[in-house]
């Protein structure tokens, strides 16, 4: 089963685009955003790339929410490996962008190879365009904003993308959702809910899973890549990244997925899965070699027990968190 | 006479009202089927929300070759499009000075913002408060407050 969202594999060398559908099943395991990103990182990137190259990928998705009255504008996340690191990177981009990408018809862009000329992507309702552009001086400063913006995509010679689109995004259950988010305004100046009690309790504790444990700070930033409710361009309150301050309530996300897509998950799902892209994330980076000489992100790896010997094993680590099809890919 | 009312001083751009507006009005997340439209001005970094002003004079009633729009006396609903009449020739989509008509490609027929019938959803949904509905002698009246307002920072310096 699939569902509307769609991924474009853009290769930039040969100028062609191929597209399919998010099956369900990935939607299920990775929502979207960060999470199905992460997962298509590892399954394209070539093993031990040099991040400077062409070889190297990099993947622009909208936030699962993004487009949807819960993030009217949403954040997109930009997937790549970094030359600083070496490792996997992230980066998040505010605005417009994501919501106009999803409006576009993509919900995850694959850039491969490298163009041969300095190329600007126009994506336009389902389609994409290569377009050759010489010099930004004759570019609106719109333009040169969105350049400006993607310039991290400077190894794949790609100067700017630029989404916009009039596809119509499905909402499950519109007034409900109108009645949820208008009573959520209504009270954004009473104190924030806070995860209940007993689960901040947990909350300060710290997660283990299959492959290692995970700071709980850590799996609330993931989810809200994956979901693009990072930030929307609302003062710094932040009140509207999840319900609790700057902190993301995970019953309010769960609310939010129900009546924007009408897939049900409960707050350990969303755990689950947030637990499980920063699995791959870091099964990747062990894969590639996270040394000493990385600092902190190194200690921290080896303090919460993810090693090597620890996370490569199929049966007690990939089967559980389902990315068994991964094993051939991240071994 | 109500009138909605957008300040760009306020406005962060962050597109609620027509996400909230085109949900109401179509069921789908689309801003193409939103009444209400953000204009993105880059040349002086704001934010401008645009909807119907029921003009007085107003071109999209002049321009109806059918005679579908009309003016009410009613504080509310000021012009109306009266669909039996409607033969989506989209004139007054090119006759509005504010591109505040949008058009329906699914129905065929023009749109345009109704106020909600006296409560707008999008100005329920302005967390900055940019948006509001008011009372067009109330308009006046708190322009000329604020401006007096301005002034006296001044004085009690």
């Amino acid at each position: 089963m699939t569902t509307d969202r769609r991924i474009a594999l853009v290769d930039l060398g040969r100028c062609e685009v191929e597209t399919f559908p998010v099956s369900m099943d990935l939607e299920q395991r990775f929502l979207g955003g960060s999470g199905i990103a992460t997962y298509l990182f590892c399954k394209h990137a070539p093993k031990m790339v040099d991040p400077g190259s062409a070889d190297n990928i990099c993947i622009v998705s909208a936030g699962y929410l993004s487009g949807t009255l819960s993030a009217p504008l949403g954040a997109a996340v930009l997937t790549s490996k970094s030359t600083a690191t070496g490792l996997l990177a992230r980066v998040c981009l505010d605005g417009p962008f994501a919501a106009e990408m999803r409006q576009a018809g993509f919900d995850h862009l694959v850039l491969k190879g490298r163009a041969e000329n300095e190329t600007c992507l126009l994506i336009r309702d389902g389609r994409i365009e290569f377009k050759e552009v010489h010099g930004l001086k004759d570019k609106s400063l719109s333009d040169q904003r969105a350049i400006l913006r993607e310039d991290v995509l400077a190894a794949k010679n790609v100067l700017a993308m630029v989404c916009s689109g009039t596809i119509a995004l499905e909402v499950k259950d519109p007034e409900g959702i109108i009645a949820y988010e208008k009573k959520f305004l209504e009270t954004i100046d009473e104190p924030p809910a806070l995860n209940t009690p007993d689960q901040d309790g947990q909350d300060s504790e710290i997660m283990e899973g299959p492959a290692g444990s995970v700071d709980p700070a850590q799996i609330k930033q993931t989810l809200m890549q994956i979901l693009g409710v990072q930030r929307l361009g609302l003062p710094p309150s932040g009140t509207k990244s999840g319900g609790g301050g700057k902190e993301l309530n995970f019953q309010t996300a769960a609310d939010r997925i129900l009546l924007n897509t009408g897939l049900v998950l409960d707050e350990n799902e969303l755990k689950q899965i947030a637990y499980r892209c920063i699995a791959m994330e870091r099964i990747y980076n062990i894969r590639e070699g996270i040394t000493s000489n990385q600092g902190r992100q190194a200690d921290d790896y080896r303090e919460n027990g993810w090693t090597r010997q620890a996370v490569l094993k199929k049966t007690k680590v990939f089967d559980p968190l389902r990315i068994d099809d991964l094993w051939s890919r991240l071994k | 006479m109500k009138i909605l009312i957008s300040d760009p001083n306020k406005c962060n751009g962050c597109r609620m009202c027509r996400t909230a507006c085109a949900i109401r009005k179509a069921g789908v997340c689309n801003p193409e089927k939103s009444r209400i439209q953000v204009i993105q001005m880059d040349e002086c970094d704001r934010y401008l929300p645009l909807v119907c002003q029921n003009c007085e004079d107003a071109p999209c009633i002049a321009a109806c070759p059918k005679e579908a729009i009309s003016r009410m006396d009613d504080p509310v609903l000021q012009t109306v499009i009266d669909y039996n009449k409607c033969v989506g020739c989209k004139m007054c989509l090119n006759a509005c000075s504010f591109g505040a008509i949008g058009f329906d490609e699914d129905r065929g027929r023009p749109f345009k913002c109704d106020l909600c019938g006296g409560d707008p959803l999008c100005v329920h949904f302005c967390e900055p408060g940019a948006l509001t509905l008011k009372d067009s002698a109330m308009i006046q009246y708190d322009q000329a407050r604020t401006s007096a307002l301005r002034r006296t920072v001044g004085i009690r310096r």
